[in-house]
């Protein structure tokens, strides 16, 4: 059951949420006490869920899932093709989707829904998505994609998913698959970073690659940090790092001076391709979307299993073969049966 | 009807290996190669509905598409007017193996995840190739996350996101060359038998254009353009072959 919050303070709301968590505690011991009707429903209910979860294997296949979606925008493809793969991956399931693309209220949308239907899980497509589904703290498992800011999540024990993303360390791999030959990559980050890229210190090492980082810590130092950090490297990978990228007009001016410094830029994104990047390792949405819907299986059928956040397993590889041919990078021609978009400008 | 020299000849492609989201890429690159020699197009094919239709239904038209889709294709009538001419080939071998790789020797078939940059029915099919002693069943639990490219399939294990990967030989090799120290390194645990690289099938195009189009695409090994196409489809030439499919000739 959910209350409609009668004001949006966080003092309010959280409230709010111990008064539903003290309720459904007190719902939860009526039930157990009451085995006549008009509880037994619910505790039928209940024991279908956990004899689903408890099933070693295809138990979702036995007993179809009721699955709510959540989508920010499906006008937008990037979530469309997660929606459009998740729906494919969980095909014998029931799935209630929900476009909140022009929905001006979409908290109060969400939470009439789950006071009208009873779901086994919310899949959550975008920030408008998850946030919505967060204010309403929804007492059943949720798996997100397409979230930025995805490390807010990482702590919430009900909550898993698909981080927006490629690992580090297999980004690392694909650019010493492009160019075999590069030895030192520079990195710009700031101190919110600082354990990611510790974490991609050995793939580096084992790859034979040397990161030499430098740290942000206000924006005023870019200029400097990065023209002495582009004197050392052989290429400069970006990384999200909104304390690094703080604005467009930043972004571009290290485009610039990397330009300057005949330093090619790898990045996670193929946005960075039209500021000047040689190659970008992008997260593929459809296999986000795939690996959600697995994820959501494995969270129903295995009620212990913690996975948190996900990389990407799928990338989505744009190269610019002309910037590589300017900075004269050996490139693996190999590797062109991995690109997905090839700029010839 | 036949083509004349003005008529655009299309080379149509679909191959349940590749990821349609490198449509574009391989269209593009294609075709930059294909308008130096004449009219001639080059048209990927998002499914294999669409792909079986155009099949059906086109004359004049070349199709370009996996060994597995050209095995079926052959107990069609079509092989009544259509030829195999050419054959992919890397490092002048036209066979590859699939291999199954994980980090675990003993394989959980009810509760394992497959990483494979092929569509399911493809994968599922190789798996029962790789296994051919046990029955198709034994795999009917088993989850299926498909990913765009070999290597990301390999990775996906590697890295912990799934159980088990479908790839080939090449990749692992790739991998294995670029992580010399890995800690716990992939093993490979089943191996397809050899299996044919892509097929390039010529319905109804009389000669001399059979010949011309057959002769510029065995020259792509030797253009800068060309080149670049074979590597986008992970080949390094052609090789040419000739048998009639009504002849139930050509290699498998």
């Amino acid at each position: 059951m959910i209350f409609r919050p009668t004001s949006r303070t966080w003092k309010h709301l959280t409230s709010l949420k111990l008064i539903k968590q003290l309720l459904c505690l007190f719902c939860l011991l009526v039930l157990v006490s009451c085995t006549s009707a008009p509880h037994q429903t619910e505790i039928v209910a209940n024991s279908a869920k956990n004899s689903f979860i408890q099933a070693p294997t295809g138990s979702t296949k036995d007993k179809p899932a009721h699955i709510l979606l959540v989508n920010t925008n499906r006008q937008i493809d990037r979530y469309n093709a997660a929606e459009t793969s998740f729906a494919e991956t969980m095909a014998n399931n029931s799935i209630h989707t929900v476009d909140l693309g022009q929905d001006s209220q979409p908290i109060e949308t969400l939470q009439d829904l789950l006071n009208d239907e009873q779901f086994d899980a919310v899949y959550c497509i975008g920030a408008k998505a998850l946030g919505s589904i967060d204010y309403l703290d929804p007492d059943m498992p949720v798996i997100f994609s397409s979230v930025l800011n995805w490390h807010r999540f990482n702590a919430q024990d009900n909550y898993n998913g698909i981080a927006s993303e490629v690992a580090p360390k297999a980004q690392l791999t694909w650019f010493k698959y492009f160019f075999p030959e590069i030895k030192n990559i520079g990195v710009l980050y700031s101190s919110d970073n600082q354990q990611r890229i510790q974490d991609a210190d050995l793939p580096a090492e084992a790859l034979a690659l040397q990161l030499i980082t430098q740290e942000i810590n206000s924006e005023t130092q870019l200029d400097n940090l990065a023209k002495a950090l582009l004197t050392k490297v052989d290429a400069l990978w970006l990384i999200s790092d909104p304390s690094v990228l703080v604005s467009t007009e930043q972004a571009k001016r290290l485009f610039q001076m990397a330009h300057q410094a005949n330093v090619p830029i790898f990045t996670y994104h193929s946005f960075f391709m039209d500021m000047g990047a040689t190659l970008s390792i992008t997260a593929d949405l459809p296999t986000t979307g795939r690996q959600a819907a697995l994820m959501l299986k494995k969270v129903l059928t295995q009620p212990n299993y913690k996975q948190r956040i996900q990389f990407s397993a799928g990338s989505s590889i744009t190269l610019n073969i002309k910037k590589a041919e300017a900075y004269q990078l050996t490139l693996n021609e190999d590797a062109l049966d991995s690109v997905d978009e090839l700029i010839e400008y | 009807m036949h083509a004349t020299a003005t008529e655009n000849i299309t080379i149509y492609f679909y191959n349940p290996e590749i990821n349609i989201t490198r449509n574009a890429v391989l269209k593009n690159t294609f075709d930059l190669y294909l308008e130096t020699q004449g009219a001639y197009q080059f048209q990927p094919v998002d499914n294999k509905e669409t792909f079986d239709a155009l099949i059906k239904d086109k004359k004049n038209a070349i199709f370009m598409m996996s060994n597995w889709h050209y095995l079926q294709l052959k107990k069609t009538l079509l092989l009544q007017t259509s030829t195999l001419v050419l054959r992919g080939t890397k490092n002048g071998n036209d066979t590859y193996h699939k291999i199954l790789v994980g980090k675990q020797p003993k394989l959980d078939l009810q509760t394992m995840s497959l990483a494979t940059s092929g569509n399911e029915e493809y994968s599922r099919s190789v798996l029962s190739d790789i296994y051919s002693k046990q029955s198709i069943d034994q795999f009917s639990s088993l989850q299926v996350l498909e990913v765009p490219k070999d290597i990301d399939a390999l990775m996906a294990v590697g890295f912990g996101l799934a159980d088990v990967a479908l790839t080939t030989k090449s990749s692992l090799n790739k991998l294995s060359i670029l992580y010399k120290q890995q800690n716990q390194p992939l093993l490979i645990l089943g191996e397809s038998q050899a299996l044919k690289r892509l097929a390039v099938v010529f319905k109804e195009i009389p000669q001399p254009e059979h010949h011309k189009i057959q002769s510029i695409l065995k020259q792509m090994a030797k253009n800068k353009k060309g080149k670049r196409g074979l590597h986008m489809l992970g080949l390094d030439d052609w090789r040419l072959v000739d048998g009639r499919l009504s002849k139930n000739e050509g290699p498998e």
